[in-house]
């Protein structure tokens, strides 16, 4: 089932893996002279701000798609981005009741990934921000907190939800 | 990098578009549209080329090859609908008469963006594919033509 993300996928049949690196490919080499052009620091700033902005306004419009409460629009939209994105991890769930849901993530291909490539920090923006969109979806009623990932060199990444009493 | 996906050339276009829209525009938003587009397209260009090469290791870096690349990776999955004018040994002549690629970027919103980062690669991809080779163009329906009017020719 990923109906709710099918515009974001572009392709259901594709992985979120390969859809990820397909865009990796296009935008490291722009990155590149972008770099060249401003320096790191400024393309970079410039790069996680657009990037940040982009992600930010499709899990907004998805959710605003999404009927019922922030809870439920919350829910909806992991479920799907837990599968597609699930398929590339290996976690432990330390927690799951009505107050937490607290998971570690011990291996994330997408990292692999973006650490080979030396671009751990468009990994993040590509990959990583999006559980903190799709968090924001359950407004007021879903928390997330991550003090690690494993993108950043971590190893692991610490998923922390909090839900408010119903 | 990501030669092992099995995917459509079309679907390819767009998750690259969607990722490079907001980045684009970021540019010209900071440096103007001018040096953004300069930046972007050189960028795309190298990117292009390297596919042309490797197009033409897979198809061959001739007329025919050419001719079949249009068919099978630009025209998969319904990317393209095109008619052959003309096609000898030294020349290939095709109209496109209906580019999904277009639709998708006009449906955005974005036939400039189109243009910048879709039609535009297409002479870098020719220099990769085989360099003898040149392309001319007078007309895209990205930029509101009723056809796209690929010329391909060996040059003298």
């Amino acid at each position: 089932m990923t109906g709710l993300l099918d515009d974001y996928l572009v392709d259901p049949k594709l992985s979120l893996l390969d859809k990820t690196k397909i865009q990796a490919q296009v935008l490291v080499p722009v990155l590149g002279a972008l770099r060249a052009e401003l320096g790191k620091e400024r393309a970079d700033g410039l790069v996680r701000q657009a990037l940040r902005d982009w992600s930010r306004r499709l899990f907004t419009s998805i959710a605003d798609g999404v009927a019922g409460s922030p809870r439920r629009k919350w829910k909806a939209i992991q479920d799907v981005f837990g599968e597609i994105s699930g398929k590339e991890v290996e976690f432990a769930i330390l927690r799951h009741d009505p107050e937490a849901l607290d998971i570690d993530v011990t291996h994330c291909r997408f990292a692999e990934f973006f650490r080979a490539l030396g671009e751990p920090e468009l990994g993040t923006l590509l990959i990583c921000a999006a559980d903190f969109d799709i968090a924001a979806a359950g407004d007021g009623e879903v928390g997330l907190e991550r003090a690690q990932t494993i993108m950043q060199g971590a190893p692991s990444c610490t998923f922390r939800y909090r839900f408010a009493p119903r | 990098m990501t030669d092992d996906i099995a995917i459509s050339h079309l679907q390819k276009r767009k998750i690259e578009a969607r990722a490079l829209i907001p980045f684009i525009k970021a540019c010209r938003e900071k440096l103007g549209d001018g040096p953004a587009g300069e930046l972007i397209a050189a960028t795309i260009d190298a990117y292009a080329a390297e596919e042309g090469a490797k197009w033409a290791e897979r198809f061959g870096g001739d007329i025919a090859g050419l001719r079949q690349l249009a068919e099978t990776v630009w025209a998969g999955a319904g990317g393209l609908d095109f008619e052959v004018v003309d096609q000898s040994k030294d020349g290939l002549a095709f109209n496109v008469t209906r580019c999904r690629y277009a639709e998708f970027f006009k449906e955005l919103g974005l036939p400039d963006l189109g243009v910048l980062i879709h039609c535009n690669r297409d002479r870098a991809m020719v220099k990769g594919f085989n360099d003898a080779l040149s392309l001319e163009r007078s007309q895209t329906i990205m930029q509101g033509g009723s056809c796209c009017d690929f010329r391909f020719r060996r040059k003298q």
